[in-house]
Formats: C-alpha cells, structure tokens, sequence
C-alpha cells in the first residue's frame, strides 16, 4: 500500500439539514440550498467559498444550480457518485481529496429529495422502460418473475444469510426496536417518542418475506448537506472539526446492483469487507476502536451482515450480538444513534453522516461517552463506501 | 377485459439467445468456448478469461431452490399476494432468478430439488418458472 495517505487530511467543518416529514410542501431544490446554507452557516463559511460540490446519483438537484442559488463564485470539481445510497459516504471521499490535493478549498456534498411526497423508491420498477441499455436489460433478470422492488432484492440475500446462519425474523426485529429506541430519544427523527416492541415488529405485515414492513426504513421528504474543508483550516474555524481518518469505496466478488446473486456466497456482502479493510488500514485502527457506529439500516438483515463484514463479530454471529443487545446505547457499539433510516428518516445515508459528525463533536442526542472514532457505512447491496470519522487527526 | 402483462423484458444483443432460446422452449446458458466455463446472466465476453468467443449450452433444466422470497406489496397485476420467487442453483452450476409454481408452502425452502417448465405468458415474454420434481 502507497505510504501517501488521505487520513487526517480534510475534516467535515459544517453540517445542516432540513425537517425530515412526509411532505416537505417545498421543492427538492429548496430543500437541497436550504440545507446547504445551513451547513456552511454552522461552519462559518461565507457560500462564495465553496468550489467544490459533491453528490450522489438519484439526487434531481443539479451541482451547477445548487452552486449557482448559494451564490458561489467559481465552481473547480463537481462529481456524482453512482449507485444512489450505496455511494452515501463516497462524496465525503470525493471532497477529502479535493482539499487534501489542492484542488479546492471548500466542499459541499449534498442529498436532498422528495422521496415520500414526490416519487417513491419502494414501489418498484414495474413501469420501467424495457430496452436495451444495461440497465434494463439487466432488470429482465427479475421484473418479469415479479421481482420488483428494493426490499425483494434484499430479501432474496436475506433468505440464504438467514438459512446458512440461523438468524430469525426476530434477530431482525431486534435491529428495528434497536433503531426505534435511539429515534424515540431524537426530536428530529420522523419516529420521535415512538419507539416499538419486538411484538410490534412481528405483528407488522409482510412486505417480501423474510421482509416485514418494520424491517423496511422509511420514505422520506428532506435534505442533509456537509461542507469539508482541509485540515489546517479546520482548526481555525467555529466547530470542533471532525477528521475524515478513512473514506473508501467498494466493489468486488461478482459485483451486480441490489442482486449480487451469483457469487459463491449469497450470504456475504464481499464489498463491505473490502471497504472496511482500506478504513482501518487507513486510520490505522480496528473495529475494536470504535465507540459508535452508523449502519446503513435500508433494510435490517443487511445490519446483520455489515457488522460481520466490518468485523464487529465473527461471521454469522451477528444474531448473537443482537440477542445481547450490543447494538443498543447500553451496548458495547450503540448503533445508529440517530435512529437510523428506519426511525430517524431516510435521507439516503446522508442523515447517517451528520450523526457521525455529531457523535464526534458530543451533540448527539443518544451521546456515546469518549467517542474518538465513528464507522459510517452505505448502502449495501450495491457497489458501497464507508468513513471512520475521528477526533484527532 | 384486457390481458394483464408482466413487466416487459429488456433485450440486448447480449441477452438475446436466452430469450430466443426460451422460445424455442430451452433453456440456455452462455458457454464459453475458450475457457470451457459457463456464465449467467450473460455478457459480451466470458467473465473468466475475457474471451468473445461465445455460445450457449442447454441447461438440464434441473436444480434446487438456495433462496426465495414471498412477494406482498406491493404487487402489481397479475402477480398474486405471496407470490413465490426463487434463487435457483441448476445442475450446470449457474444460478437464476424465476417464479416458483406449482409448490405447496412447505416445499418453498433452501434446497428443495425443482424443474424448469417454460411458460410462454403472452406473445412477447416466453418465461422459465421451476416447479418442485
């Protein structure tokens, strides 16, 4: 590995972001500026010094308007990272190494969307045109079998995790109560004071079984924006920077986008381990040095999975760190502070990186105590990514 | 009434023989002439060696059920409320997703043995589903 690191060199100085609701009642746009000016406010950053912009694709918002409506001047490296929530963390990548080479000074990186009021991810790809692009052709694998929707693709690799390792729709019910407890606590999440009981999870109704609606996060109206500044700079500035000691993007093992489905291993989510490895490699430190993590809770058996593939517990024994409730605050990795996609909102993984952000700082409302490094993953299934937010650089 | 469709299938040049080939009521899997190796889905080039020289092999149409769903919702027309779809492991060793029919519940687990029968659904879309053997 090349000596030349991106550890420690930028750091998320800014962080803001909408209400999270059903119905936003504005345009994506609005929500996207909204929670941009919102972010460099927390900063202290004037918008004409953002020169750099970074998102991910399934965002409507262009980087150039975004730009143009905060009032930026000159615009030097703007990028889109593929694969929707699976590229979360990925534009976090994107700007650290903008700032750590030069090219720009000041980054934002932004989600904002409509998903609930305007157009919803979990009604599937039944209408979709039926082509010859990769794409569509690739859907010709599942659309006509009635394979339609995000939460069927999931519960496919759910099925076999499941059978291989023992795990029950009650392991993944702990998941969900787990997420419910932390938004019960947070006056932001959609899910404030509404925490539920494995009952409740096992009396939810079928979506795709292994898949109850209680496993499945929500559709969500709302915008997270984070602004990313060098190292140096960070110092300076009002906040207590918050280091990017790792960011990584993965892809591996027979890749496919929400249907890795002929690899040896259905059960894995090989792309994870992969990720997880550059993180640590690059902070220099191991699962064991993290107080805090954020999962990406799409879909909970995919909770189960990641804290395998990122080395929180042996393999196929992450229903055994559920049934001890070591993801819960009391636990030895409280998980998803916030309440995660499936209490807080489903900000496509953003909202995940600003709890990160506000675990390091102390601001969290489920604080963890002495948290000197926090894991943020991304969506799975899909080609993902990952950071280690941590205190010192 | 009019005739509920399934979802269309999207064809390239790639994908195409199996679709012909399903019409022709078999089931093929692209076959590698250089390395000797099978894929699904198919490419343009073997995912092994990276060869273009490539055909197709008929599938047994035998092999066993290492995942499913039950689809609920939601569930457009003319899937039905549990709707049964498995990860299907044929003979050949390649894997393929397909509606299961003909099953009693019990039956719609990991390893049970299954057959292709292929469906024509309307004029277009010419489907391999899998029954229990």
């Amino acid at each position: 590995m090349s000596k030349r690191t991106l550890s420690g060199q930028a750091a998320i100085v800014g962080i803001g972001s909408t209400e999270f609701s059903k119905q936003s009642g504005r345009s994506e746009m609005h929500l996207a500026v909204e929670s941009v000016l919102a972010a460099l406010a927390d900063a202290g950053i004037d918008p004409t010094e953002v020169d750099g912009i970074s998102t991910y694709t399934m965002d409507n918002n262009p980087e150039m308007e975004v730009h143009r409506l905060i009032g930026g001047k000159s615009l030097k490296m703007f990028s889109r990272i593929h694969y929707g929530g699976g590229a979360a963390c990925a534009p976090l990548m994107q700007a650290a190494m903008a700032v750590a080479t030069g090219v720009c000074e000041c980054v934002v990186v932004y989600r904002a969307m409509n998903e609930r009021s305007e157009y919803r991810f979990g009604t599937g790809v039944a209408d979709r045109p039926a082509n010859a692009s990769y794409e569509a052709s690739n859907f010709g694998w599942y659309s006509p079998h009635g394979l339609l929707t995000p939460a069927s693709w999931v519960a496919m690799a759910a099925t076999a995790y499941m059978n291989k390792y023992g795990a029950t729709s009650e392991d993944l019910g702990r998941i969900s109560v787990g997420a419910r407890a932390m938004a019960a606590n947070n006056p932001n999440a959609w899910f404030y004071q509404k925490p539920i009981t494995l009952e409740d999870h096992q009396n939810s109704r079928w979506i795709c079984e292994p898949l109850r609606l209680l496993d499945c996060c929500q559709e969500s109206d709302g915008a997270v924006a984070c602004v990313i500044v060098a190292a140096e700079r960070a110092n300076e500035l009002q906040q207590k920077p918050v280091y990017i000691r790792g960011a990584a993007q993965g892809a591996c093992d027979d890749q496919q986008a929400m249907n890795s489905y002929y690899r040896d291993d259905v059960a894995r989510l090989s792309e994870c381990e992969l990720v997880a490895q550059q993180l640590y490699a690059q902070a220099g430190i191991g699962p064991k040095d993290i107080q805090t993590a954020v999962i990406y809770d799409h879909f909970t058996p995919y909770v189960l999975t990641q804290l395998e593939e990122y080395g929180f517990c042996p393999r196929g024994e992450a229903k055994d760190f559920v049934r001890g409730g070591e993801h819960l605050l009391s636990g030895s990795l409280p998980v998803n502070t916030h309440g995660g996609q499936l209490g807080e909102a489903y900000i496509h993984g953003l909202n995940g990186v600003a709890e990160g952000v506000r675990q390091v700082r102390g601001q969290s409302c489920n604080q963890v105590d002495n948290v000197e490094h926090v894991l943020v993953t991304a969506g799975t299934g899909v080609p993902t990514s990952g950071l280690i937010l941590g205190a010192q650089n | 009434m009019t005739e509920v469709l399934r979802p269309r299938i999207g064809v390239n040049k790639d994908t195409q023989f199996f679709w012909d080939g399903l019409k022709q009521g078999k089931l093929l899997i692209q076959h590698c002439k250089s390395c000797d190796r099978l894929q699904h889905p198919p490419g343009p080039c073997c995912k092994h060696c990276q060869s273009f020289e490539l055909d197709a092999v008929e599938s047994s149409g035998r092999g066993v059920i290492d995942s499913y769903v039950r689809m609920h919702h939601p569930l457009p027309p003319p899937f039905k409320k549990g709707h049964p779809i498995g990860l299907i492991k044929l003979e050949e060793g390649t894997r393929l997703v397909a509606e299961l029919i003909n099953i009693q519940p019990a039956q719609i687990a990991v390893g049970t043995a299954v057959k292709v029968v292929i469906t024509p659904c309307d004029k277009d879309v010419t489907l391999a589903f899998f029954e229990p053997v």
